[in-house]
């Protein structure tokens, strides 16, 4: 397959030179940034910049492929043929048999009419600008559009709505007819003129709707002829009467239909070497086409404008029961009459012959290698339903994969690279057995992240395909930024979705840090609100209790409050440097007119004061000398604020002085408690 | 199609070395002999300048960007044996961390996958190349291999995290392999791996007759293989393909060039191989459903035009044959 090919090449506009050579970066799906650099990198000799850049471009270009589907007209083909994907999936799954087979033909005919209807929109656009540019442009894609729409009902009547026992000519027709419509807006033209049989068109029209087995049509037109009663007239308007007609006769075997046809062939010959209408040289030839005679097919072969429709209507005439499996054998005859006179045999062309002569596979490689980007489209879609009905082998090449794997992941490829078409790619990728998953993982990685919607979507998407890591790299890489920029609660928020112990903590650490500077507390929804997530750390778990307190204080539930604070200190849930806050937090409580904590519950906080003064005059020792003492409130570096309880920490001159005051507010309590509650009675 | 759809001017005042794109494809990076480091904002088709870093005391070799999990961090290392790390915070750009642990000229730097933390390795003439790694907190930490390559390392490039056989034995191995591969003038591609926090070599692979210029350890995609691809100054480019599972690799000559092949780079998905040689050229290179590797595109300097941004819709006139590879 390779070999046979050369590859495509691209020009940048980057100036020519001996000293620079290209270089590319990728981007995502089909972009490469191309630039030139420097020929020798010189990493083994000096490395100092050489003196030539004189004629150098520092530019670097950015170049895309596969895009041309993204236009806003194309894109609606993208999306539509989408969902007939997606739904024909399903149903491939749910449904066999001939249900099954049934909405593939559905499917089928979808695309194509999907492809009909941007073909047609694109058109309208083409009528509607004076820009020349623009024109070519649709005109190019119009004709790519309707180059698929031929090749696809092709192999729709071929290989997908194979009706058994059916004339596959009857279907080749409506093909033609569909494709070809020249003959039929000429008839229009003719039945409108005053007198038809002297427009200029008159006869072309007949003999291209005759071509096409409109033989209605056919006589519609002969009957509008100042001639038309007369006997050769007549004659080959009962002979077109006569003609069998498949649809008409549904109810006779193929056979029988070919006995009624030979019989009236016979008459059709019979009475034209008699000489009927030697009188009207038109008049004959139409009875020649009847007749299936070689000549007048050559002699005809222009209004049928290409090879294919030649091909059908001489078997038409000729060998109309043809079965599909022969219709290669006439191929090449009727290529020849068009090489003959000269044309050129294109992709196209052997694209359809390949498709005659049902060679699949040649169909697909080749329409996918001519038929410019929108080729992954076709591929992809049209193998898939191939796929399905079971006419392409589902075999694993070489690859990794079948067929069918490979073009969609190449479809997908083109899509990844755009801005919202990413999404229509995802589902394609769910359809890909093998490889889809991991070219996920990989796009996924990719997607910018640039809005916390767009996140949240695509954590949506990780996790209906249980991507757990992408999961927790997105919300990590969502912590991060939002904590870069300062929006704490968010980055919190994102940190306890992805469970992240490590940069909970952090964060926590970070809180309790600002609310010791700050005394309050910023993202208090959030706070309230973490339930059982709290429990993820265990400075989480502290915070979430500290804010509770607060909570209750404001709330003047002092008796809870004082309990809730007294157990964050005595389970040790509190880090150690944030000690000194939270007893200077007991102190209002101290200080109520009637008693909050008890004796056992005031000891327990000199037990705590304490520990913690014992604690801080071992292991600083010096801190309490004059420059300290004239610091600010808490200048704790974010370093020893991060590290946690039990480790050394300065204590300023005001927290001595504090803490004293807590000593002394702690003595007091003791005695009016003792005194409250009577434990120690006056002698 | 293929079409220009925009031309960034760098403003560089000499030779361009390397520019990366950062992994949402919005950030774009490059690097100069004038011994700057430039970043773009991309991601509108416009290209808006971020950044000038200014650090390096010679030209700048390489660049490549950390997973955004660490933040917006890039890595660049150059002439003068150094490795910046920088990193911005709040829309500006500062070096987050220097190695200057090098004798000689650093070529090549490449930031391990995500998975294994914030770890860069680089290769430098000095013949060694260094792992550094840090736990977040400020401090850092690097493992040198001394002569990992005679005469100078020149390229170096991580196996991707997930155990190529992912798919099909699930569960079976969830420690995410550390390796790397690397290329140097000793004409070998070596593959390293961690074990008990130190590097060894585990695999020597020979087939180049010249110095290796770059390596390029493939994406995995699920299949239980490992896929390098290596380029050198011998004009060719050599596929190396292991099962998975054993230490054996095949190696495949993807092509022999007219001239020294100086880059190789994989697409994010590995279905595409871009090689960059003297021969003024860029080829992808695609590997067939026959498991064939074809060139499917050829770049190269000429009279193209770039496209009207405005008219996006309409296609470049520039455009040549299209061909596709099946």
């Amino acid at each position: 397959m390779a070999s046979e090919r050369e590859s495509e090449e691209i020009s940048v506009p980057l100036p020519s030179s001996e000293d620079a050579s290209l270089q590319a970066t990728w981007g995502l799906g089909n972009q490469l940034f191309v630039y030139a650099a420097d020929r020798r990198p010189a990493k083994d000799t000096n490395g100092e910049g050489s003196d030539m850049g004189h004629t150098q471009s520092y530019d670097i270009l950015d170049l895309r492929w596969g895009q041309d589907m993204h236009g806003p007209t194309t894109r609606k083909l993208i999306n539509e043929s989408h969902s007939v994907f997606v739904m024909l999936q399903g149903q491939v799954t749910s449904l066999s048999g001939s249900a099954l087979y049934n909405q593939l033909k559905e499917a089928s005919r979808q695309y194509r009419s999907i492809a009909k209807a941007c073909s047609l929109e694109l058109q309208l656009l083409m009528s509607n600008t004076v820009d020349e540019g623009e024109r070519e442009y649709y005109g190019n894609q119009v004709e790519l559009l309707e180059t698929m729409q031929i090749i696809w009902s092709l192999c729709e009547i071929l290989f997908i709505d194979i009706a058994p026992g059916e004339m596959v000519l009857v279907q080749l027709l409506n093909w033609v007819r569909w494709h070809f419509s020249a003959g039929r807006e000429m008839a229009q033209d003719v039945i409108n003129d005053e007198i038809p049989e002297e427009h200029p068109a008159y006869w072309e029209a007949i003999f291209r709707l005759l071509l096409q087995g409109e033989i209605e049509r056919v006589r519609k037109l002969l009957s509008l002829h100042s001639c038309s009663q007369t006997q050769p007239f007549t004659s080959v308007e009962e002979l077109l009467k006569k003609m069998p007609q498949w649809g008409n006769l549904r109810t006779v075997s193929l056979a029988e239909f070919d006995l009624k046809w030979r019989h009236w062939r016979e008459e059709c010959m019979r009475r034209y070497e008699e000489g009927h209408f030697t009188a009207f040289a038109e008049l004959e030839r139409v009875v020649q086409v009847l007749c299936g005679d070689m000549l007048v097919f050559s002699e005809l072969k222009d209004y049928c404008e290409t090879w294919y429709h030649l091909l059908i209507s001489r078997l038409l005439y000729q060998n109309p029961t043809v079965r599909p499996t022969d219709l290669a054998f006439h191929v090449q005859a009727c290529m020849e009459e068009f090489q003959r006179a000269g044309h050129r045999m294109g992709h196209v062309d052997n694209i359809l012959q390949a498709a005659l002569e049902f060679d699949l596979h040649q169909v697909i490689k080749d329409s996918s290698t001519s038929l410019g980007d929108r080729s992954w489209w076709f591929g992809a879609h049209l193998t898939d339903i191939l796929h399905h009905c079971g006419q392409i082998d589902s075999q694993k090449l070489p690859f990794g994969s079948n067929l069918r794997e490979y073009l969609l992941l190449e479809y997908v490829a083109g899509l990844m690279s755009h801005h919202s078409l990413w999404q229509v790619g995802v589902d394609y990728l769910d359809h890909c057995p093998v490889f889809g998953k991991e070219h996920m993982k990989l796009y996924i990685e990719n997607l910018p992240l640039d809005s916390e919607r767009k996140a949240n979507k695509l954590i949506h998407i990780c996790e209906e395909r249980d991507l757990l890591e992408q999961v927790q790299s997105i919300c990590k890489i969502m912590g991060v930024r939002c904590s870069q920029d300062g929006r704490l609660g968010s980055a919190l928020s994102w940190f306890l979705r992805s469970k992240d112990v490590p940069a909970a903590t952090r964060l926590t650490e970070k809180f309790l840090q600002d609310y010791k500077e700050n005394g309050n507390f910023s993202h208090l929804d959030l706070l309230d609100h973490m339930g059982p997530t709290m429990l993820l750390t265990q400075q989480l778990t502290f915070l979430g209790k500290y804010r509770e307190f607060h909570r209750m204080y404001q709330e003047k539930d002092l008796k809870g409050a004082a309990s809730l604070l007294l157990s964050m200190l005595t389970a040790r849930a509190a880090p150690r440097h944030f000690w000194v806050t939270l007893l200077m937090d007991a102190l209002p409580l101290l200080e109520t007119p009637q008693v909050i904590l008890g004796t056992s519950q005031t000891y327990e906080l000199m037990h705590c004061l304490e520990e913690l003064t014992q604690d801080l005059t071992r292991n600083t020792p010096t801190s309490t000398t004059p420059s300290r003492a004239s610091s600010t409130p808490t200048p704790q570096s974010a370093g020893t604020g991060v590290t946690a309880a039990g480790s050394s920490q300065i204590l300023s001159q005001r927290d001595l002085e504090k803490l004293k005051l807590l000593r002394l507010a702690l003595c007091r309590n003791l005695s009016r408690s003792i005194v409250h509650e009577g434990t120690i009675v006056p002698l | 199609m293929v079409s220009v759809i925009s031309s960034v001017d760098t403003g560089h005042e000499d030779m361009i070395h390397d520019a990366q794109l950062d992994y949402y494809g919005t950030k774009l990076a490059t690097c100069s002999s004038d011994r700057s480091i430039k970043l773009f904002d991309v991601s509108s088709g416009q290209q808006v300048p971020i950044a000038d870093l200014r650090g390096h005391e010679g030209p700048v070799w390489q660049l490549c960007w950390a997973h955004p999990m660490y933040g917006s961090v890039l890595a660049s290392c150059g002439y003068d044996r150094k490795v910046i790390i920088w990193k911005e915070t709040n829309g500006s750009w500062d070096k987050l961390y220097e190695y200057s642990n090098h004798d000689s000229s650093v070529n090549s730097v490449c930031f391990a996958p995500h998975e294994l933390g914030l770890v860069l390795a680089c290769g430098s003439s000095d013949g060694s190349i260094s792992v550094i790694s840090t736990t977040g907190d400020g401090n850092w930490d690097a493992k040198k291999i001394n002569n990992a390559h005679t005469i100078g390392c020149n390229a170096v490039s991580w196996a991707p995290s997930t155990s190529p056989n992912a798919l099909f034995d699930q569960g079976a191995r969830q420690q995410p392999a550390k390796r790397f591969v690397s290329g140097g003038c000793d004409n070998l591609v070596k593959i390293w791996r961690e074990e008990d926090g130190q590097w060894v070599e585990d695999q020597k692979l020979e087939g180049h007759s010249d110095w290796v210029r770059d390596v390029a350890w493939a994406p995995s995609i699920g299949l239980p293989r490992n896929v390098i691809a290596t380029c050198s100054q011998d004009c060719r480019v050599i596929i190396w393909t292991n099962d998975g599972t054993s230490n054996h690799w095949t190696s495949r000559v993807l092509n022999k060039f007219s001239d020294v092949v100086w880059h190789v780079s994989w697409s994010v998905t590995g279905n595409i191989l871009a090689v960059s040689g003297g021969d003024n050229k860029v080829t992808l290179w695609k590997e067939s459903v026959e498991g064939q590797w074809t060139c499917i595109s050829d770049v190269n300097k000429g009279q193209g035009q770039i496209t009207d941004q405005r008219s996006s819709s309409v296609e470049p006139n520039y455009n040549t044959r299209r061909r596709l590879d099946l």
